[in-house]
Protein backbone atom coordinates (compact mmCIF):
# COMPACT_ATOMS: atom_id res chain seq x y z
CA UNK A 1 0.00 0.00 0.00
CA UNK A 2 1.66 3.08 -0.82
CA UNK A 3 2.25 5.51 1.69
CA UNK A 4 0.94 9.20 2.02
CA UNK A 5 4.09 11.97 1.77
CA UNK A 6 1.85 14.91 3.28
CA UNK A 7 5.25 17.06 4.24
CA UNK A 8 5.13 20.34 1.91
CA UNK A 9 8.14 22.06 1.19
CA UNK A 10 7.14 24.66 3.62
CA UNK A 11 6.32 22.19 6.20
CA UNK A 12 9.71 20.93 6.02
CA UNK A 13 11.63 24.05 6.18
CA UNK A 14 9.04 25.18 9.41
CA UNK A 15 10.77 21.74 10.97
CA UNK A 16 14.04 22.32 9.79
CA UNK A 17 13.70 26.13 11.54
CA UNK A 18 12.75 24.11 14.73
CA UNK A 19 15.68 22.03 14.28
CA UNK A 20 17.69 24.80 14.06
CA UNK A 21 16.63 26.70 17.37
CA UNK A 22 16.72 23.35 19.21
CA UNK A 23 20.37 22.74 18.16
CA UNK A 24 21.48 26.00 19.18
CA UNK A 25 19.31 25.48 22.43
CA UNK A 26 21.26 22.90 23.43
CA UNK A 27 24.62 24.64 21.58
CA UNK A 28 23.75 27.32 24.29
CA UNK A 29 23.05 25.08 27.21
CA UNK A 30 26.21 23.47 26.99
CA UNK A 31 28.23 26.17 27.11
CA UNK A 32 26.62 27.57 30.00
CA UNK A 33 26.84 24.43 31.43
CA UNK A 34 30.89 24.13 31.11
CA UNK A 35 31.27 27.71 32.04
CA UNK A 36 29.37 26.75 35.46
CA UNK A 37 31.47 24.16 35.68
CA UNK A 38 34.57 26.11 35.31
CA UNK A 39 33.68 28.60 37.54
CA UNK A 40 33.47 26.07 39.96
CA UNK A 41 36.37 24.01 39.66
CA UNK A 42 38.48 27.60 39.92
CA UNK A 43 37.14 28.30 42.60
CA UNK A 44 37.33 24.50 44.66
CA UNK A 45 40.74 23.20 43.14
CA UNK A 46 43.31 24.97 44.68
CA UNK A 47 46.40 25.69 41.97
CA UNK A 48 50.14 26.86 42.68
CA UNK A 49 51.10 30.26 42.89
CA UNK A 50 53.22 30.41 40.02
CA UNK A 51 49.99 29.51 37.17
CA UNK A 52 48.23 32.61 35.39
CA UNK A 53 44.88 33.00 36.87
CA UNK A 54 42.85 35.39 34.80
CA UNK A 55 39.91 37.38 37.10
CA UNK A 56 38.96 40.87 37.68
CA UNK A 57 41.04 42.40 40.38
CA UNK A 58 38.00 43.76 41.82
CA UNK A 59 34.42 41.94 41.85
CA UNK A 60 32.58 39.70 43.41
CA UNK A 61 33.68 37.71 45.79
CA UNK A 62 33.27 35.11 48.56
CA UNK A 63 35.04 35.34 52.09
CA UNK A 64 35.02 32.01 54.15
CA UNK A 65 33.36 32.40 57.48
CA UNK A 66 34.90 31.02 61.02
CA UNK A 67 31.56 29.05 61.10
CA UNK A 68 32.15 27.81 57.41
CA UNK A 69 29.68 29.91 56.28
CA UNK A 70 30.40 32.02 53.28
CA UNK A 71 29.42 35.94 52.44
CA UNK A 72 29.23 37.07 49.43
CA UNK A 73 30.48 40.91 49.15
CA UNK A 74 30.83 43.32 45.83
CA UNK A 75 33.52 45.95 45.62
CA UNK A 76 32.03 48.83 42.94
CA UNK A 77 34.57 49.62 40.80
CA UNK A 78 34.62 51.84 37.72
CA UNK A 79 33.75 50.62 34.42
CA UNK A 80 37.21 50.74 32.64
CA UNK A 81 40.87 50.25 33.53
CA UNK A 82 42.25 53.84 33.16
CA UNK A 83 45.07 54.03 30.61
CA UNK A 84 47.69 56.75 31.05
CA UNK A 85 48.05 58.64 29.21
CA UNK A 86 51.85 60.25 27.58
CA UNK A 87 52.57 63.60 28.71
CA UNK A 88 55.19 65.65 27.01
CA UNK A 89 55.15 68.33 29.62
CA UNK A 90 57.32 68.49 32.01
CA UNK A 91 56.65 69.54 35.88
CA UNK A 92 55.10 66.20 37.48
CA UNK A 93 53.13 66.69 40.63
CA UNK A 94 54.32 63.05 41.94
CA UNK A 95 56.58 60.07 41.97
CA UNK A 96 55.32 56.25 42.28
CA UNK A 97 58.33 54.53 42.85
CA UNK A 98 59.34 51.43 45.43
CA UNK A 99 58.19 52.98 49.02
CA UNK A 100 60.79 54.60 51.05
CA UNK B 1 67.23 68.80 35.31
CA UNK B 2 66.00 67.73 38.57
CA UNK B 3 64.13 70.10 41.38
CA UNK B 4 60.98 71.02 39.31
CA UNK B 5 58.69 73.29 40.22
CA UNK B 6 56.12 71.43 41.40
CA UNK B 7 53.06 73.27 39.57
CA UNK B 8 52.29 74.65 43.05
CA UNK B 9 50.55 77.87 41.25
CA UNK B 10 47.12 75.65 40.50
CA UNK B 11 47.59 72.72 43.45
CA UNK B 12 47.47 72.52 47.47
CA UNK B 13 50.24 70.77 48.27
CA UNK B 14 51.44 69.02 51.79
CA UNK B 15 53.88 66.26 52.57
CA UNK B 16 54.61 64.67 55.52
CA UNK B 17 54.78 60.76 56.44
CA UNK B 18 53.62 58.42 58.31
CA UNK B 19 52.77 54.35 57.83
CA UNK B 20 56.44 54.01 57.35
CA UNK B 21 56.55 56.07 54.29
CA UNK B 22 56.74 59.70 53.02
CA UNK B 23 53.42 61.02 51.93
CA UNK B 24 52.14 63.23 49.77
CA UNK B 25 48.88 65.24 49.21
CA UNK B 26 47.68 67.07 46.48
CA UNK B 27 44.52 68.91 46.22
CA UNK B 28 42.96 70.96 43.22
CA UNK B 29 42.25 73.70 45.53
CA UNK B 30 44.78 74.93 47.16
CA UNK B 31 42.35 76.99 49.78
CA UNK B 32 41.39 73.91 51.00
CA UNK B 33 44.25 72.01 51.71
CA UNK B 34 43.70 71.80 55.18
CA UNK B 35 40.54 70.12 55.62
CA UNK B 36 42.11 67.55 52.86
CA UNK B 37 44.83 67.42 55.12
CA UNK B 38 42.93 66.80 58.08
CA UNK B 39 40.66 64.06 56.18
CA UNK B 40 43.69 62.27 55.38
CA UNK B 41 45.34 61.85 58.57
CA UNK B 42 42.15 60.66 60.20
CA UNK B 43 42.40 57.65 57.87
CA UNK B 44 45.86 57.18 58.04
CA UNK B 45 46.22 56.83 61.82
CA UNK B 46 42.75 54.35 61.72
CA UNK B 47 45.02 52.80 59.40
CA UNK B 48 47.86 52.44 61.22
CA UNK B 49 45.86 51.61 64.34
CA UNK B 50 44.34 48.67 62.88
CA UNK B 51 46.71 47.33 60.63
CA UNK B 52 50.26 48.23 61.39
CA UNK B 53 52.41 45.23 62.38
CA UNK B 54 55.20 47.15 64.15
CA UNK B 55 52.77 48.58 66.97
CA UNK B 56 52.21 46.11 69.53
CA UNK B 57 48.67 47.93 70.58
CA UNK B 58 47.19 47.63 66.90
CA UNK B 59 44.71 45.46 65.99
CA UNK B 60 46.26 43.42 63.60
CA UNK B 61 49.14 42.53 66.28
CA UNK B 62 46.76 41.73 68.78
CA UNK B 63 45.28 39.19 66.04
CA UNK B 64 48.16 37.93 65.53
CA UNK B 65 48.47 37.09 69.15
CA UNK B 66 45.50 35.46 69.63
CA UNK B 67 46.11 32.73 66.90
CA UNK B 68 43.79 30.05 67.85
CA UNK B 69 41.00 32.17 68.81
CA UNK B 70 38.27 33.85 66.92
CA UNK B 71 38.91 37.56 67.62
CA UNK B 72 36.57 40.62 67.69
CA UNK B 73 37.73 43.36 65.18
CA UNK B 74 36.72 46.77 63.92
CA UNK B 75 34.92 47.10 60.80
CA UNK B 76 38.13 49.15 58.88
CA UNK B 77 40.36 45.36 60.37
CA UNK B 78 37.83 43.43 58.96
CA UNK B 79 38.09 45.59 55.43
CA UNK B 80 41.48 45.84 55.08
CA UNK B 81 41.49 41.50 56.21
CA UNK B 82 39.29 40.98 53.12
CA UNK B 83 41.28 43.24 50.61
CA UNK B 84 43.90 41.03 51.58
CA UNK B 85 41.82 38.29 50.74
CA UNK B 86 40.88 39.00 47.64
CA UNK B 87 44.35 40.14 46.64
CA UNK B 88 45.30 36.73 47.61
CA UNK B 89 41.98 35.34 45.70
CA UNK B 90 43.03 36.94 42.26
CA UNK B 91 46.73 36.87 42.06
CA UNK B 92 46.16 32.90 42.75
CA UNK B 93 48.21 32.81 46.08
CA UNK B 94 50.47 34.95 44.60
CA UNK B 95 49.83 37.91 47.03
CA UNK B 96 49.67 36.49 50.51
CA UNK B 97 48.69 37.78 53.81
CA UNK B 98 50.10 34.72 55.89
CA UNK B 99 53.66 35.90 55.47
CA UNK B 100 54.01 37.72 58.63
CA UNK B 101 56.25 35.42 60.01
CA UNK B 102 58.47 34.90 56.84
CA UNK B 103 59.19 38.77 57.31
CA UNK B 104 60.38 38.47 61.00
CA UNK B 105 62.34 35.65 60.06
CA UNK B 106 64.15 38.07 57.42
CA UNK B 107 64.69 40.65 59.51
CA UNK B 108 62.15 42.15 58.83
CA UNK B 109 60.62 42.96 62.42
CA UNK B 110 60.26 46.46 63.18
CA UNK B 111 59.50 49.50 60.92
CA UNK B 112 62.16 49.75 58.27
CA UNK B 113 63.13 53.40 59.21
CA UNK B 114 64.77 51.61 62.29
CA UNK B 115 65.82 48.26 60.37
CA UNK B 116 69.79 48.34 60.40
CA UNK B 117 71.08 48.49 56.64
CA UNK B 118 73.73 45.72 58.04
CA UNK B 119 73.76 43.14 60.32
CA UNK B 120 75.32 39.45 61.47
CA UNK B 121 74.16 35.93 59.33
CA UNK B 122 70.96 34.62 60.00
CA UNK B 123 69.39 31.32 59.37
CA UNK B 124 67.24 31.35 56.27
CA UNK B 125 65.23 28.38 55.01
CA UNK B 126 63.00 27.97 52.04
CA UNK B 127 59.17 26.98 53.66
CA UNK B 128 55.78 27.84 51.93
CA UNK B 129 54.15 30.29 54.19
CA UNK B 130 50.77 29.11 55.71
CA UNK B 131 48.55 30.35 52.90
CA UNK B 132 45.66 32.70 52.38
CA UNK B 133 43.05 29.97 53.38
CA UNK B 134 44.05 29.82 56.69
CA UNK B 135 42.74 33.22 57.68
CA UNK B 136 38.94 33.52 58.20
CA UNK B 137 36.87 37.05 58.31
CA UNK B 138 33.69 37.39 58.98
CA UNK B 139 32.62 40.89 58.28
CA UNK B 140 28.95 40.59 59.68
CA UNK B 141 29.65 39.31 62.84
CA UNK B 142 33.37 41.54 62.80
CA UNK B 143 35.71 38.66 64.03
CA UNK B 144 38.33 36.73 62.37
CA UNK B 145 40.48 33.67 63.32
CA UNK B 146 43.70 32.82 62.67
CA UNK B 147 45.34 28.76 63.19
CA UNK B 148 48.21 28.88 66.08
CA UNK B 149 51.85 29.66 64.11
CA UNK B 150 50.04 32.33 61.65
CA UNK B 151 50.90 35.80 61.59
CA UNK B 152 49.30 38.28 59.07
CA UNK B 153 50.74 40.78 57.29
CA UNK B 154 49.04 43.50 55.35
CA UNK B 155 52.12 45.31 54.17
CA UNK B 156 51.01 44.81 50.05
CA UNK B 157 47.48 46.04 50.53
CA UNK B 158 47.01 47.97 53.29
CA UNK B 159 49.18 50.89 52.55
CA UNK B 160 46.90 51.30 48.91
CA UNK B 161 43.76 50.53 50.76
CA UNK B 162 45.29 53.93 52.74
CA UNK B 163 45.67 55.59 49.79
CA UNK B 164 42.44 54.67 48.15
CA UNK B 165 40.02 55.97 51.57
CA UNK B 166 42.15 58.72 52.15
CA UNK B 167 42.22 60.24 48.82
CA UNK B 168 38.42 59.88 48.74
CA UNK B 169 38.14 61.35 52.26
CA UNK B 170 40.64 64.32 51.13
CA UNK B 171 38.52 64.64 48.16
CA UNK B 172 34.90 64.87 49.91
CA UNK B 173 36.51 67.02 52.80
CA UNK B 174 37.71 69.72 50.40
CA UNK B 175 35.14 69.51 47.53
CA UNK B 176 38.36 69.35 45.30
CA UNK B 177 40.43 66.54 42.77
CA UNK B 178 42.80 64.74 45.44
CA UNK B 179 45.71 62.83 45.05
CA UNK B 180 47.06 60.66 47.76
CA UNK B 181 51.15 59.54 47.62
CA UNK B 182 51.54 57.11 49.73
CA UNK B 183 55.64 55.77 49.52
CA UNK B 184 54.72 56.02 45.86
CA UNK B 185 51.71 54.13 46.04
CA UNK B 186 49.15 56.20 44.44
CA UNK B 187 45.44 57.23 44.36
CA UNK B 188 43.80 59.50 42.85
CA UNK B 189 39.79 60.83 43.65
CA UNK B 190 37.42 63.48 42.36
CA UNK B 191 37.77 66.12 39.34
CA UNK B 192 42.00 66.07 38.18
CA UNK B 193 43.63 68.80 36.95
CA UNK B 194 43.60 70.13 33.28
CA UNK B 195 45.66 67.22 31.28
CA UNK B 196 45.33 64.44 34.30
CA UNK B 197 47.38 64.31 37.50
CA UNK B 198 51.18 63.86 36.30
CA UNK B 199 53.09 61.27 37.90
CA UNK B 200 56.83 60.27 37.63
CA UNK B 201 57.44 56.84 37.53
CA UNK B 202 60.51 55.26 38.75
CA UNK B 203 61.97 52.65 41.26
CA UNK B 204 62.21 54.93 44.47
CA UNK B 205 59.29 56.90 45.56
CA UNK B 206 61.90 59.46 47.31
CA UNK B 207 63.81 60.25 43.98
CA UNK B 208 63.31 64.40 43.47
CA UNK B 209 60.90 65.77 40.70
CA UNK B 210 62.44 65.93 37.57
CA UNK B 211 62.20 67.40 33.91
CA UNK B 212 64.01 64.00 32.86
CA UNK B 213 62.20 60.86 34.24
CA UNK B 214 59.43 59.13 32.64
CA UNK B 215 56.16 61.04 33.45
CA UNK B 216 52.47 59.52 32.56
CA UNK B 217 49.37 60.93 33.51
CA UNK B 218 45.84 59.50 35.01
CA UNK B 219 42.50 61.31 35.34
CA UNK B 220 41.17 58.36 37.92
CA UNK B 221 42.22 55.15 39.83
CA UNK B 222 45.75 54.39 40.75
CA UNK B 223 48.85 53.79 40.56
CA UNK B 224 51.35 51.79 42.37
CA UNK B 225 54.83 50.39 42.07
CA UNK B 226 56.54 47.47 43.76
CA UNK B 227 60.43 47.64 43.62
CA UNK B 228 62.69 45.06 45.41
CA UNK B 229 65.70 47.88 45.04
CA UNK B 230 64.43 50.24 47.70
CA UNK B 231 63.59 48.41 50.98
CA UNK B 232 66.88 46.22 51.26
CA UNK B 233 69.59 45.42 54.38
CA UNK B 234 71.87 42.72 54.39
CA UNK B 235 72.71 40.04 56.73
CA UNK B 236 75.96 38.66 56.60
CA UNK B 237 76.73 38.04 52.85
CA UNK B 238 73.26 37.99 51.91
CA UNK B 239 71.10 41.36 50.18
CA UNK B 240 67.13 40.68 51.36
CA UNK B 241 64.25 42.65 50.51
CA UNK B 242 60.63 42.79 51.63
CA UNK B 243 58.79 41.25 48.74
CA UNK B 244 58.33 37.73 49.74
CA UNK B 245 57.14 34.42 47.42
CA UNK B 246 54.86 32.80 49.52
CA UNK B 247 56.01 29.50 47.95
CA UNK B 248 59.29 29.73 49.44
CA UNK B 249 59.12 32.54 52.38
CA UNK B 250 62.07 34.28 51.11
CA UNK B 251 62.16 37.42 48.65
CA UNK B 252 61.01 37.13 45.51
CA UNK B 253 63.88 36.20 43.04
CA UNK B 254 62.34 36.68 39.84
CA UNK B 255 63.62 38.59 36.62
CA UNK B 256 61.87 42.17 37.56
CA UNK B 257 62.80 44.28 39.94
CA UNK B 258 60.39 46.90 39.51
CA UNK B 259 56.93 46.69 38.22
CA UNK B 260 54.40 49.45 38.16
CA UNK B 261 50.62 48.90 37.26
CA UNK B 262 47.92 51.23 36.81
CA UNK B 263 44.34 50.38 37.37
CA UNK B 264 40.93 51.52 38.45
CA UNK B 265 42.33 51.67 42.50
CA UNK B 266 45.42 52.01 44.21
CA UNK B 267 44.82 48.26 45.96
CA UNK B 268 44.12 46.73 42.14
CA UNK B 269 47.81 48.39 40.70
CA UNK B 270 50.00 47.56 43.81
CA UNK B 271 48.11 43.86 44.16
CA UNK B 272 49.58 43.48 40.77
CA UNK B 273 52.77 44.86 40.95
CA UNK B 274 53.40 42.90 43.40
CA UNK B 275 52.07 39.90 41.97
CA UNK B 276 54.15 40.44 38.60
CA UNK B 277 57.30 40.42 40.90
CA UNK B 278 56.63 37.46 42.60
CA UNK B 279 55.03 35.25 40.07
CA UNK B 280 58.50 36.38 37.92
CA UNK B 281 58.95 34.30 34.61
CA UNK B 282 55.39 34.30 34.68
CA UNK B 283 54.78 37.94 35.88
CA UNK B 284 54.28 39.83 32.30
CA UNK B 285 52.21 37.32 31.09
CA UNK B 286 49.81 37.39 34.10
CA UNK B 287 49.54 41.54 33.66
CA UNK B 288 49.09 40.89 29.95
CA UNK B 289 45.77 38.57 31.03
CA UNK B 290 44.53 41.14 32.72
CA UNK B 291 44.69 43.85 30.61
CA UNK B 292 46.28 46.07 32.80
CA UNK B 293 48.93 48.95 31.95
CA UNK B 294 52.26 47.75 33.20
CA UNK B 295 55.83 49.38 33.07
CA UNK B 296 58.58 46.64 34.37
CA UNK B 297 62.48 47.15 35.27
CA UNK B 298 64.26 43.97 34.58
CA UNK B 299 67.00 42.75 36.57
CA UNK B 300 69.38 44.87 34.26
CA UNK B 301 67.40 47.47 33.82
CA UNK B 302 65.48 47.01 30.68
CA UNK B 303 62.18 48.51 30.87
CA UNK B 304 59.04 46.57 29.45
CA UNK B 305 55.54 48.76 28.64
CA UNK B 306 52.87 46.93 28.52
CA UNK B 307 48.70 46.87 28.39
CA UNK B 308 48.28 50.38 26.51
CA UNK B 309 51.42 51.82 29.06
CA UNK B 310 52.81 54.74 26.89
CA UNK B 311 55.82 54.98 25.38
CA UNK B 312 58.23 58.30 26.93
CA UNK B 313 57.19 61.17 25.19
CA UNK B 314 59.80 63.14 23.48
CA UNK B 315 60.66 66.06 25.81
CA UNK B 316 59.35 69.71 24.70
Amino acid sequence: MPTENTSSPSTRDRGLRRLNRLTMAITGGAVASLGAFASTAAATIPGSSGTLKVAALSSTSATSNVDGATTTTTTPTPAATPTPTPTASSKPVAVSGGSK
Amino acid sequence: MTGVEPAGAELGIADGRALGCGTRLLVTRPERRAAARAAMDRVLLEIDEACSRFRADSEISRLNASAGKVVGVSKLLAEALETALRAARVTNGAVDPTVGAALRMIGYDRDFAGLPAAGGPIRLFARAVPGWRSLHVDSASRTAWLPAGVEVDLGATAKALASDLAAEAAARASGAGALVSLGGDIAVSGPPPDGGWRIQVGEDSGAPLSDDEETIAIQQGGIATSSTTVRRWRRGAVELHHLIDPATGLPADGPWRTVTVAARSCVEANTASTAAIVLGDAGDAWLEAMGLPARLVGRHGEVVRLGGWPEPQPLR
